[in-house]
């Protein structure tokens, strides 16, 4: 059987980091089973939001940046009629494929095509700021919501879970590079590595 | 030696921490708290550095930013950082730093015999040199430039890479309060008080501005008691972010500001994984300018000789750091705050001597306080003169009527080694003009204010105004901090202002902008930094340079780094009165960031060395570099480019690789082809229309080759796309072209059809790709891929099927680019490299080799296949041969502007072939010709785009673009690349070199 490689599984060591013993950031490197794309048309986007929150379990996100999540399933809704689907089963791209007709919305499967990494820390905030042009405070973008921005020069799905809770994902081939700014960022809290989440 | 430590004072100051460091060379010490300004006057140096042309002795003027001539290069080697302030270094333990602009030494520079030569150095030196005092023309600037360029700068910056660390970071805020001096911090307080959040950003270390120096009391308290009081409560406020050491240097557009904070500049090293500066972008929704005002310097003769110097920064220095700027002091004033300055000078053990003033009327509330201190009065004087040359030793007072502006008697001379000068007091309008406002001039303070206090998302407060009563500024920035946090959406209510008590000078100079001059000659400098003398000002008049833009250009008078800050009023005044005009006529230049000079660290910020751009891998990346593969780069992929071994050229290499796929197979890493996800109801008409050739009937498990035009016509990209099912399509674009062709497409259902169905999405990176190419691919896949038939009829070319490797699910397409029997196997990207490597070890038993991009050039080569280096944006379709893929059955992107005539000229260039036929290898760009020899001219036929040494031909080959090309075929001429002194017979030939009727890739 073929095993899975996952793009940061070579760096993103369990138990290593800089400083780990007083590290104020976790970083851990994120595989979900399905990252999935769903488009909607215009006129089928009540539907398509209905039918998704059914599916995933979740509140459908009513405007562009909500998010929802519980344990290893999110919803959210990246840009207007584009959700995103993550979950820790394997077969939600087929699942959805079975839901939609074309005619009601395009599912992409996208499951291989990020490297993600979760930022877990009091310091999360400010060490993302050095590269993100986004006001984290909680009356602009608090948890629950998620977006697409840029990061130096990477285009990078931005989730905030929790307070001090924030994933990450960058196209795969990017991951090792997000890696080395992410860690190089953290330097100066120090930073430990955890188990990966997926 | 006329600065020296005071026994007492110094707030600033530890005096049980000594602090070690050096100044050219020469060890020094200090105490924890000094600037190296105030370390050095507290030793006795004089000297900090030559001035800019005319290389004249130059000391410390003032006590903060705006410092033109203490500029020292600061730490030394690959830490290097030039012309940075004295006044604002923070002393440490081992600093290092030494002058600029003098050779040999500071105390002996040979370039001070620029000073004899000053007539030629005069405004518009460098503009007249262009012209050229010769007949023809620039000649003598051709001669000059060596000389003068070697001569020219301020400083010499490191080659070296810095080893710190710089960052740049982001801040939003609702409030930004820009200076902490009474009105920033009284800004800061009213506007926090609301709930906003406020960024209180400040220059220096310590937080008060010029209250520190404040002999007045704020609600009982010590000027000083009452800022740190201030302080404490802000910085226990969540919402407030106190930021020190932080220049706010730019105002730019939607209330975006760029402010550079000194995380670590103060200390030997900065911490592991801290920055030694910062660089913040910060958003607020609306900005306090609480800059503050600067002082002016008087104009005088001999107003750089070293021990002149501000009398603000004379008292900051004693205040501050408990250094008294000479042993005899004077003090020359034209305006009230320099007596008050006086008093709080005696009071710190400063000795002044002598006050010069040249208003008549002595201010009676100073004056009966200063009597008896051993002070001598100059009431209707003058300074007319300083003299001493790297050390002031004398200044000539003369006596002044205000009335006619002029000196009235002759001048004697009193002994000081310090002198004080004091112009009055010019806001620090930078940001405010950056900011849109065009500054006025107020005459009752000599100086411009900003036009508005307000503006839109910014509004002023309190010295910057004009305002120079404590009590108005701290009720200007109590109010403005309120109007700010109000703009911002933050209601407050009524709070009281503190009561102010004591005594204070009215801040009303006398307009003296230039001491007449005397009987006695010397330079009288207006900008310090750059060497502008008075004269100069009258000189540009003089050669119509009148304009304040022109002037400035002209002599460079508040120019670059400088920008201004003590120069600016005195040198429009002059040229004011040289056009007759009144200052406020003749105005102001628009002042530009940075408002102090920002360091190229914290601009590049961590885009430095490998993380100047990111890099994206392959799935197998890892087993390419494993086997040493040379790369290459291809947008922010990096590919292998050959699997060098041992001995082998990169042509060798090449050559074994390809040869191991027409004779075996090989397998090369296709997973950075763009591929692009194509879905909805109207994918098959969208693709009809963007493609060039018929795509509507493409049945389901089919791959076709597709062309793609711009809209002008010429050819854009290429790629096989896929059909999935009815309504999904897998597109591949080139690797290069990916980001383009997605862009342009989105672009394409934006705006020209919105109606279709049709959405795209981005799956290069969701696919890990290998083509497995050779007369044993087949034999290889159906080894080790189960759940697929791969004999011929079953799975014909441009056929599609799925099946599983091990597990991994696979989507295989038989296509060909190498011209051999070939597969495209594409997985899901983390079975990439396991699937990578299970074809590898399975290939073993058929002599798999893998292959790079250098490799697969010559492979396609070989075939007559385009790639961009052929799709160079000015070839159309029929010039590559392709003309055959431009339907006549259907409309399609650029199928009008196609028909051009001169898109279907008879002598378009086309598509050919060339072999060599000296036996030597070819260039890329070099022309074809038909002249035999090198040295004549010859218009130029065509071009080589793609050459390689071919292992079937066993030739040196290439592809390239000939005028007429395929009527030419077997005629001769010549590949000419003169600057490589190559002109080389070829023979041109079909493009085709290799199996033209494709029966090898058909078996």
């Amino acid at each position: 059987m073929s095993e899975l490689h996952y793009p940061l599984e070579t760096i993103a060591i369990p138990g290593s980091g800089t400083r780990a013993a007083t590290a104020t950031v976790t970083l851990s490197e994120l595989r979900p089973k399905s990252f999935v794309q769903v488009g909607a048309w215009p006129e089928t986007n009540a539907l398509v939001a209905s039918k998704l929150a059914a599916v995933m379990g979740l509140e459908a996100p009513g405007q562009s940046c909500e998010a929802h999540h519980v344990d290893d399933r999110a919803l959210m809704l990246v840009a207007p009629g584009r959700y995103l689907a993550l979950s820790g089963e394997e077969d939600l791209h087929a699942e959805l494929t079975r839901q939609f007709q074309p005619e009601e919305a395009c599912v992409t499967d996208l499951s291989h095509a990020r490297a993600g990494i979760r930022l877990d820390g009091a310091p999360v905030t400010e060490l993302l700021q050095k590269a993100v042009a986004i006001d984290f405070h909680d009356d602009v973008f608090p948890s629950g919501r998620a977006t697409l921005t840029s990061l130096e020069s990477f285009s990078v799905l931005l989730h905030r879970r929790a307070e001090t809770v924030f994933d990450l994902y960058v196209f795969r081939g990017f991951g090792l590079s997000l890696w080395h700014w992410v860690t190089d960022a953290a330097l100066e809290y120090g930073y430990r590595v955890g188990d990966p989440v997926g | 030696m006329a600065g020296y430590r005071l026994p007492t004072g110094g707030r600033y100051l530890d005096r049980d921490k000594p602090v070690r460091f050096s100044f050219d060379g020469r060890a020094h010490k200090g105490l924890a708290g000094d600037t190296l300004a105030s370390a050095l006057l507290a030793s006795g140096q004089m000297l900090f550095g030559r001035s800019f042309k005319y290389h004249r002795p130059r000391g410390v003027l003032s006590a903060g930013p705006e410092e033109p001539n203490a500029l020292v290069t600061l730490r030394q080697d690959d830490r290097a950082e030039v012309n940075t302030k004295a006044p604002v270094i923070e002393l440490y333990n081992g600093l290092d730093a030494k002058s600029q602009n003098a050779w040999p030494s500071l105390e002996t520079d040979f370039m001070a015999i620029n000073t004899l030569f000053s007539p030629l150095f005069s405004a518009g030196f460098y503009y007249k040199t262009f012209i050229g005092p010769f007949k023809k023309g620039t000649r003598a600037w051709m001669f000059f430039e060596p000389f003068i360029r070697n001569a020219a700068g301020l400083g010499k910056a490191s080659r070296e890479p810095d080893p710190d660390r710089y960052e740049r970071g982001n801040l939003f805020c609702d409030v930004l309060v820009v200076g902490s001096g009474p009105a920033g911090l009284m800004a800061a307080r009213a506007a926090a008080a609301t709930g906003a959040r406020v960024v209180l950003a400040e220059e220096a270390p310590l937080m008060g501005g010029a209250l520190e120096e404040e002999n007045q009391t704020i609600d009982g308290l010590l000027a000083s008691d009452w800022v740190a009081r201030e302080r404490d409560l802000l910085a226990r406020m969540e919402t407030v972010r106190l930021m020190p050491r932080t220049t706010v240097f730019g105002y730019y557009d939607s209330n975006t500001l760029g402010a550079v904070e000194r995380v670590a500049d103060h200390v030997t090293f900065p911490e592991d994984g801290v920055p030694r500066q910062k660089y913040w972008t910060i958003r607020a929704k609306d900005v306090v300018i609480a800059t503050g005002a600067l002082e002016r310097p008087l104009v005088f003769a001999g107003n750089d000789t070293p021990g002149v110097m501000l009398v603000d920064a004379m008292l900051r220095y004693a205040v501050r750091y408990g250094v008294s700027a000479g042993r005899s002091v004077a003090l020359f004033t034209c305006h009230d705050g320099g007596w008050a300055s006086a008093m709080a000078l005696l009071e710190a053990g400063v000795p002044v001597k002598a006050i010069i003033d040249p208003r008549k009327t002595i201010p009676p509330a100073f004056a009966d306080r200063l009597q008896g201190q051993g002070v001598a009065f100059y009431p209707g004087h003058v300074v007319v003169k300083a003299s001493g040359g790297k050390a002031l030793c004398n200044i000539h007072v003369a006596p002044y009527d205000a009335d006619q502006g002029a000196v009235t008697g002759p001048s004697r001379g009193v002994s000081v080694d310090a002198l004080g000068m004091t112009g009055g007091w010019t806001p620090s309008v930078h940001l405010v003009s950056q900011a849109g406002d065009k500054p006025v001039f107020q005459d009752e303070i000599s100086a411009f204010v900003p036009a508005e206090t307000s503006g839109k998302g910014w509004r002023t407060a309190g010295s910057v105004n004009g305002l120079f009563s404590l009590k108005a500024c701290l009720q200007d920035g109590h109010e403005a901090g309120q109007a700010a946090a109000l703009a911002a959406g933050f209601a407050s209510e009524e709070a009281a202002v503190p009561d102010v008590a004591g005594l204070e000078a009215v801040m009303m100079p006398l307009p003296l902008y230039e001491v007449p001059a005397s009987s006695i000659r010397a330079k009288a400098f207006v900008d310090f930094q750059h060497d502008v003398k008075a004269s100069d000002v009258r000189l540009a008049h003089q050669e119509g340079f009148r304009s304040v833009e022109h002037l400035k250009r002209y002599t460079t008078l508040g120019m670059a780094a400088d920008q201004g800050k003590t120069s600016n009023v005195n040198g429009l005044a002059i040229m004011a009165a040289a056009r007759d005009a009144r200052i406020d006529d003749v105005g102001t230049t628009r002042f530009r960031p940075p408002y102090t000079p920002v360091a190229l660290g914290p601009l590049a910020g961590r885009e430095v060395g490998d993380e100047v751009l990111p890099e994206r891998r392959t799935a197998a990346q890892d087993w390419h570099e494993a086997q040493d593969a040379t790369m290459v780069s291809v947008g922010l992929w990096r590919r292998p480019q050959a699997y060098i071994k041992p001995g082998e050229t990169l042509e060798m290499a090449a050559t074994r690789e390809a040869r191991a796929v027409r004779e075996r197979v090989g397998m090369v890493d296709v997973s950075t082809l763009g591929k692009i996800d194509v879905q909805g109801p109207d994918a098959s008409a969208f693709l009809n229309r963007v493609y060039s050739n018929a795509f509507a009937k493409l049945p389901v498990g089919k791959a076709r080759y597709g062309l793609m035009l711009r809209d002008d016509g010429l050819v854009y990209d290429d790629g096989t796309t896929w059909r999935l099912s009815e309504h999904q399509f897998l597109m591949t674009t080139t690797t290069a072209a990916a980001a383009t062709v997605m862009q342009e497409l989105e672009f394409l259902l934006a705006t020209a059809w919105p109606d279709l169905k049709v959405q795209l999405t981005s799956v290069t990176d969701q696919w890990a790709g290998q083509a497995v190419a050779g007369p044993k691919a087949r034999d290889l896949l159906a080894s080790v891929i189960s759940d697929v038939d791969f004999a011929s009829d079953a799975f014909p070319f441009m056929g599609i099927r799925t099946g599983h490797l091990d597990g991994a699910p696979v989507t295989i397409a038989r296509l060909s680019f190498s011209g051999e029997l070939a597969y495209e196997i594409f997985t899901p990207a983390h079975y990439g490299r396991g699937v990578w490597d299970r074809f590898m070890e399975a290939g073993q038993a058929f002599g798999i080799e893998a292959y790079g991009t250098e490799a697969l050039n010559v492979l396609r080569i070989e075939k007559g296949h385009v790639t961009h280096a052929e799709i160079d944006g000015r070839m159309t379709a029929d010039d590559m041969g392709l003309g055959g893929l431009m339907s006549q059955k259907k409309p399609f992107v650029g199928s009008v502007l196609a028909q051009r005539p001169a898109l279907v000229a008879d002598k378009r260039p086309q598509l050919v072939g060339l072999i060599s036929k000296d036996g030597q290898a070819l260039l890329t760009g070099a022309h074809l010709v038909s002249n035999a020899v090198l040295q004549e001219p010859a218009d130029s036929l065509g071009h080589v785009t793609s050459p390689c040494y071919s292992v079937v031909k066993e030739a040196y080959i290439a592809l390239a673009f000939l005028e007429g090309g395929r009527a030419r075929i077997g005629e001769t001429l010549y590949a000419t690349y003169p600057l490589a002194n190559r002109h080389q017979p070829v023979e041109i030939v079909e493009p085709c070199f290799y199996d033209p009727d494709g029966s090898r890739m058909h078996v």
